[in-house]
C-alpha cells in the first residue's frame, strides 16, 4: 500500500448508495474509487483487475441477494491479505459481524449504511481498515452494551469502565483514539487494557492478538 | 396446579383433519346390502330347492312342502329388499331383509325344532349386515328385533325332542341336514365379514390420504406466505430503507446543522422500517441459522438470559417455525410479563430441537382462556405445519413455559 493513496473498490446494487458512499469517499482525501461494482461477479472481476487496498462492499447484492459481501470479504481476505475490506450493512445485529469475523478480524470492517454521514468516523474506520486494522459500527457496540448489564460469564468480570474500554477495542479503537474517547490519559488506557486482558485470560497472546480475541469475546457473548 | 395445553400433536392433528372430509360420503354405501340381499336370496333358494328334492325323494312328509313356499317369499321379499336399497330406501331395505329372515326362521323352527342351531345364525346375520350402515338408535332396534326372534325361536325350539312336522327323520340325516344348513350360511357371512373388512381398509385409508394432504397443504401454505415475507423484507430492504439511507446519506454530505431534524425524522423512519423487517422475515435466520436469529431477537426485548446451543442448520420450515414461535413467545412474555426474568433455551435433546422460553411472571390458569390465544393458535399452527408439538405449561403466581419440540 501507497503511504498516500488508498485505492478502493466499491460495491453496491444501489445507485444511490453508491452515489452517497463515493461522495463520502471523495471527502477523504486519502481515498481514491477506482472502480465500481454492483454485484459479485463484477465485484470478483473488480478485484482481480485493480488489485486494490480496500474493498467497500454492500452486503445483500446480485445474484442471490442474501450474503455475498460477507462471502466476498472473507475470500478477499483469504486470497490477498493486503486488501482490507469495509462491508456496508443495514443489520445491526452483532451476529453479521462474527459472520464477518469468523475467520478472524483483520483488515475487516462493518459500517452501518444508515451511520454513514459523519465524515471522520467514516474515514478512521476506512483508514483503520485499509492498514490491516478492523472496526465495527460504534452502534453495534452500544447494542450490546446496553444488552449486556445482568449477563453473567467472564465479562461480568469487568469493572463498567473496563466495560467502556473493551467496547472501545471492539469498535477498532487504537489506545490514543480510546483516550480520546473516553477522556482518558493513554496510560490509564491502558491499565484497564491490561486488566481487561488479565481477567479474560488473554495473558499469553501478543497485543495485536488480544485486542482481536478481546473484541471477539465481546461481540459473541 | 400446573396447568397443560397441548397443541399440534400428530396424532390430534390426525383425528382433526379426517374430520374435515365434510363433503365426501360417510358410511359404507349400498353395495354390501345389493350383493347381500342378492346372496342371501340365491341361498334361500337353494335351500328351499333341496329341502322339496330331499321331500320328494327320501322324506315325503306333506308338512315339510311349506319350507320351500317360506324359502320362495323370502327369495320375493329379499328381491324387494334389494330394489328399495338400489333406490336409496337403506333402512327400509335393511327392515325388510331382516323381518323376512327373522319370519322365516321362526316359521321353519316352528316346522323343524332341531333345525334350531342354523336358524340362530340365520338371524344374527342381518343383525351384523346392518352395522355399519346404521346410526345407534336404529340400530338397537334391529338388537330388539334380533333377540325377540331369538327368544322366539328359542321357546319354540328348545327342550322339544320330537322332529316337528318330520316325525320319524334320522338322526343321521338330521346331522347332515344341521351341517349342510350351517355350511349354507359361510356364504353370506363370508361376505358380510369381507365387505366390512374393505370398507374399513377403504375408509382408513381415505382418511389417511385426507390427512396427509391437508398436512401437505398446510405446509405449502405456510411456505407460501413467508416466501412472500422474505419478498416483502427484501422489498422493503432494497427499496424504501435503501432510499431513505442515500437520502439520509445526502442530507449528512451537506454539514448543515440545521438538516439535523429532517435527518432525525429519516433516521425513526429508518428504525420504523428495521423493526417491521424483524418481524416479517429476518434475514439473520437464512444467514446464520436458529442461534443467531434468536440471540438477536432475545436482545431486542431486552435483557433475557441465553442458552443457545449451537443446533446446526435445520429446515427451511423447522428453522422459521421455531424462530417465530420463539419471537410469538418473547412478545407474549413483554406483554403479559413485563419486568419478569425471561430466559430462552434451543438443544438437541434425545434427536428432537428444543426451544424454551419461559417467564417468572404473573402466569395465567391454561384451563380457562389463555390470555392470548391467537399468539398460541399461531404457534400451534406454525409448528403444527412441520409436525411438532407446542406445550404451554402456566398457573396463576407460576410464571409461563413454552416448549417447541420436533423430531429432527
Amino acid at each position: 500500500m501507497g503511504t498516500d493513496t488508498i485505492r478502493v473498490v466499491l460495491a453496491d446494487d444501489s445507485p444511490l448508495i453508491r452515489a452517497g458512499v463515493k461522495a463520502m469517499l471523495a471527502a477523504i482525501d486519502e481515498a481514491d474509487v477506482v472502480a465500481e461494482a454492483e454485484s459479485l461477479p463484477e465485484l470478483e472481476a473488480a478485484v482481480a483487475e485493480h488489485a486494490p487496498d480496500l474493498v467497500v462492499t454492500d452486503i445483500r447484492m446480485p445474484p442471490t441477494h442474501t450474503d455475498e459481501g460477507i462471502r466476498a470479504a472473507r475470500a478477499i481476505r483469504a486470497d490477498r491479505p493486503e486488501c482490507g475490506v469495509l462491508v456496508l450493512s443495514q443489520f445491526s445485529e452483532p451476529e453479521y459481524v462474527l459472520l464477518l469475523f469468523a475467520d478472524g478480524s483483520d483488515g475487516l470492517g462493518y459500517v452501518l449504511k444508515q451511520g454513514i454521514g459523519d465524515v471522520a468516523e467514516f474515514r478512521r474506520a476506512v483508514l483503520a481498515v485499509a492498514a490491516g486494522g478492523s472496526s465495527v459500527d460504534p452502534e453495534i457496540i452500544d447494542v450490546l452494551v446496553s444488552a449486556r448489564s445482568l449477563e453473567a460469564g467472564p465479562l461480568s468480570r469487568l469493572t463498567p469502565r473496563e466495560t467502556e474500554v473493551l467496547a472501545a477495542i471492539a469498535e477498532g479503537l487504537n489506545n490514543g483514539a480510546i483516550a480520546d474517547k473516553l477522556v482518558l490519559s493513554e496510560k490509564a488506557v491502558g491499565k484497564h487494557i491490561g486488566s481487561i486482558f488479565a481477567k479474560l485470560d488473554l495473558g499469553g497472546l501478543d497485543d495485536v492478538h488480544k485486542r482481536v480475541k478481546a473484541a471477539l469475546l465481546f461481540l459473541s457473548s | 396446579m400446573t396447568g397443560l395445553a397441548f397443541y399440534g400433536s400428530p396424532m390430534a392433528n390426525q383425528t382433526l383433519i379426517t374430520g374435515l372430509g365434510g363433503s365426501r360420503t360417510v358410511g359404507p354405501g349400498v353395495a354390501p346390502i345389493r350383493d347381500f340381499a342378492v346372496l342371501d336370496a340365491i341361498s334361500a333358494g337353494i335351500a328351499g330347492v333341496a329341502i322339496l328334492i330331499v321331500n320328494l325323494t327320501v322324506v315325503s312328509e306333506p308338512g315339510v312342502y311349506l319350507v320351500p313356499v317360506v324359502m320362495a317369499v323370502l327369495v320375493g321379499a329379499l328381491l324387494v329388499a334389494r330394489r328399495m336399497v338400489l333406490a336409496g330406501h337403506v333402512i327400509a331395505s335393511l327392515a325388510l331383509i331382516a323381518a323376512s329372515n327373522w319370519a322365516t326362521t321362526i316359521v321353519v323352527v316352528g316346522l323343524l325344532p332341531w333345525l334350531l342351531p342354523v336358524m340362530v345364525l340365520t338371524v344374527l346375520m342381518p343383525l351384523v349386515l346392518a352395522i355399519p350402515h346404521l346410526d345407534a338408535r336404529a340400530l338397537s332396534w334391529f338388537l330388539v328385533g334380533a333377540v325377540a326372534t331369538l327368544v322366539a325361536i328359542g321357546l319354540l325350539g328348545i327342550g322339544r325332542d320330537d322332529g316337528g312336522v318330520v316325525d320319524d327323520i334320522a338322526d343321521e340325516w338330521e346331522l347332515v341336514v344341521i351341517v349342510a344348513g350351517l355350511a349354507g350360511h359361510a356364504a353370506p357371512i363370508g361376505l358380510i365379514v369381507w365387505q366390512a373388512n374393505r370398507q374399513h381398509r377403504e375408509a382408513t385409508e381415505d382418511a389417511l390420504d385426507l390427512a396427509a394432504q391437508l398436512s401437505d397443504s398446510r405446509r405449502r401454505l405456510v411456505e407460501a406466505a413467508d416466501a412472500e415475507r422474505t419478498r416483502i423484507e427484501r422489498n422493503l430492504h432494497d427499496g424504501a430503507q435503501q432510499r431513505l439511507i442515500s437520502v439520509a446519506m445526502a442530507l449528512r454530505l451537506r454539514g448543515d446543522d440545521s438538516l439535523q431534524p429532517l435527518i432525525g425524522e429519516i433516521e425513526g423512519a429508518m428504525d420504523d422500517i428495521r423493526e417491521l423487517s424483524h418481524g416479517i422475515s429476518p434475514p439473520l435466520l437464512e444467514l446464520s441459522g436458529l442461534p443467531a436469529a434468536l440471540a438477536a431477537a432475545a436482545r431486542r426485548h431486552g435483557s433475557i438470559e441465553l442458552d443457545l446451543a449451537d443446533v446446526g442448520r435445520h429446515d427451511r420450515g423447522i428453522e422459521n417455525a421455531f424462530y417465530f414461535c420463539g419471537l410469538e413467545a418473547l412478545q407474549n412474555a413483554a406483554k403479559h410479563a413485563p419486568n419478569s426474568a425471561v430466559s430462552v433455551s434451543l438443544a438437541v435433546v434425545d434427536d428432537r430441537l428444543r426451544l424454551v422460553v419461559s417467564d417468572d411472571g404473573p402466569g395465567f390458569d391454561p384451563t380457562s382462556a389463555a390470555p392470548d390465544s391467537r399468539g398460541m393458535t399461531n404457534m400451534a399452527d406454525r409448528l403444527g405445519s412441520i409436525g411438532g408439538d407446542l406445550l404451554i405449561s402456566s398457573a396463576p403466581g407460576a410464571g409461563t413455559t413454552i416448549t417447541a419440540e420436533v423430531s429432527c
